[in-house]
């Protein structure tokens, strides 16, 4: 089967002043893809997202959605593209039908479909109850929800959401999460996040961007056949009153490799549960007083954590 | 397109309360207005005139004053709709519900102009229907009424375009409505340094707003000044939509 490209990103880069926010940005998004794109706050991930939009030029690089140019055909570009931003869009003295009214309007939603567009958009996103309300009055969770219905209101081909679920409660974000899950059926959906749960359980594909430059781009199948991800490899999250070295941590048999965070904490690759015993031993006879142990699960975060905190490594202070 | 935003724009200005105090004091403060030059005419004036050869009447002495009037406090009140419009927009983010659609910054720019433009007729209109009512009482010249009330739109929509392209340059309302009434003193004082005797000067009087629009209302139309105030228009809302095009808008 021939994949359909709907989002080229081609050696994007952007600074602000002398700050390089991201520096050669290249991936590719197929027809069907649910992609998340993972960074910590700073990233680059809504810098990233702003001029896939064209709501910010880069300095340098293209992006072709559906293979026109959002800077050159910036109309051809954004008619297939739906976009929520961190904070949504909303007209807050408008009633959520009038809303979507006007964003299928804008989006080029012609008359006779029209009402078609905005029930559909109200279905999807479970609007029902509240579509006659004014959307100042909506909570947050469903003012979320009428920030995805405007971006899908047209049926664009490719939907980005930039941290949907930011501000939520757990019962809103499990909502907003199964829209995704929807929204994937009919929709490829680029996805910015920093919740890797989230990732893991409504995409198929991972980017990771820190400090400007994409770390990695691989499916989530991909991920956990990595090497780095082998089953008899395992990690574990340490804290200390204390400060060991990373080299005494590294001696302890059983280690495979030791990083450590600006904020003390300590992320061990083992291969042997001796480590473990060896480490709870030498806290008590070194006086490291250990007062936090917690196995990382899920290869995601682990390879996030790999990627991200390898440049934040910090030896403390011995 | 434009339509969609012309629409949207009218529709929003009044589902919020601002648009409905700030006329109803504009209405109250104009009413008052005309009343004391109504009181004015009355009691100092109109006396004054018996006998006279081509004596001014009503229209000259309290109507083309009252609009004259009516154009500037419409100056400083509709150009506020264009910071809800376009500040307001950019500082809650909800500009790029505009900027992530296909749709132009021209259509944009357009679309909140005629908007603001349909404001300003609006205001005029009903301004001007106080003026109107004197005509069940006394008779007045409709001609030259109509003559005022265009130089009051003209002058308030032209104005608005200086307004939409202020707005666009910043995300902080206080600084933009600041920035607007910076302007129109600029204005005033080009008005009145170039019709200062010492220092007067053609420049300075063609460049102000204010000159044209003395003199449009007379009730003399006539096409310089007309086309001054368009043209006055179309420089700013040129600039607005290359601000909008290349400006960073995020």
């Amino acid at each position: 089967m021939t994949q359909e490209t709907l989002l080229s990103v081609k050696g994007l880069s952007r600074s602000f002043d002398t700050q390089k926010a991201i520096e050669e940005i290249n991936f590719e998004i197929q027809r069907g893809e649910v992609v998340a794109l993972l960074g910590a706050n700073g990233a680059g991930k809504s810098t990233t997202l702003n001029i896939i939009t064209g709501n910010l030029t880069p300095d340098s690089g293209e992006v072709l959605i559906c293979d026109s140019n959002i800077t050159t055909h910036p109309k051809q570009a954004k008619s297939n593209l739906g976009y929520l931003p961190d904070t949504p869009p909303l007209y807050r003295e408008l009633t959520v039908r009038e809303y979507l009214a006007f964003a299928a309007r804008i989006h080029g939603v012609k008359k006779q479909n029209l009402t078609e567009s905005i029930y559909h958009a109200i279905e999807v996103c479970g609007l029902n109850t509240v579509e006659k309300k004014l959307i100042s009055n909506l909570s947050k969770g469903f003012k979320q929800r009428v920030g995805i219905a405007q971006a899908i209101i047209h049926n664009p081909a490719l939907v980005i959401l930039d941290e949907p679920t930011v501000g939520l409660d757990p019962i809103q974000m499990q909502d907003i999460r199964e829209l995704l899950e929807e929204l994937s059926k009919n929709h490829s959906v680029l996805l910015s996040t920093h919740l890797l749960a989230e990732a893991e359980t409504t995409c198929n594909r991972v980017l990771i961007i820190d400090h400007g430059f994409l770390l990695l781009d691989q499916t989530l199948e991909e991920l956990n056949q990595s090497p780095s991800n082998r089953k008899e490899t395992k990690r574990v999250k340490l804290r200390f009153y204390g400060c060991p070295t990373i080299d005494e941590l590294n001696a302890i048999p059983g280690c495979e490799s030791v990083s450590c965070s600006q904020y003390g904490k300590y992320i061990c690759r083992y291969s042997d549960m001796q480590f473990i015993q060896q480490v709870q031993a030498l806290s008590l006879e070194k006086d490291w007083q250990l007062y936090e142990m917690g196995s990382i699960s899920g290869s995601l975060e682990q390879v996030f954590l790999d990627l991200v905190m390898r440049d934040s490594i910090t030896p403390p202070e011995a | 397109m434009i339509w969609s935003i012309i629409g949207n724009e009218f529709k929003r200005v009044w589902y919020a309360p601002i648009a409905w105090v700030l006329f109803a004091i504009a209405l109250f403060v104009l009413g008052l207005l005309l009343l004391i030059l109504l009181n004015n005419f009355y009691s100092e004036v109109q006396f004054k005139l018996v006998g006279l050869e081509q004596a001014p009447g009503l229209t000259d002495l309290v109507i083309a004053p009252y609009i004259f009037w009516v154009a500037i406090v419409g100056v400083l009140i509709v150009p506020l709709f264009s910071v809800r419009s376009s500040t307001e927009e950019r500082y809650f983010g909800t500009n790029l519900l505009l900027s992530s659609a296909p749709v132009s910054a021209t259509q944009i720019v357009l679309g909140k102009y005629f908007a603001l433009v349909f404001l300003a007729f609006i205001y005029t209109l009903m301004c001007s229907s106080f003026a109107l009512a004197l005509g069940y009482f006394t008779p007045i010249d409709y001609g030259k009424i109509a003559a005022a009330c265009l130089a009051a739109f003209l002058f308030i929509s032209s104005f608005n375009a200086a307004a939409l392209f202020i707005a666009n340059l910043t995300r902080v309302p206080i600084i933009a409505t600041v920035t607007i009434i910076g302007l129109l003193l600029i204005m005033v004082m080009l008005y009145m340094s170039g019709s200062a005797t010492a220092s007067s000067s053609h420049l300075f009087l063609y460049l102000s707003n204010l000159t044209h629009l003395m003199n449009l209302i007379t009730g003399s139309v006539d096409t310089t000044h007309v086309a001054y105030f368009v043209l006055f228009a179309i420089l700013f809302l040129t600039l607005c939509i290359r601000r909008l095009k290349y400006g960073d808008n995020c």
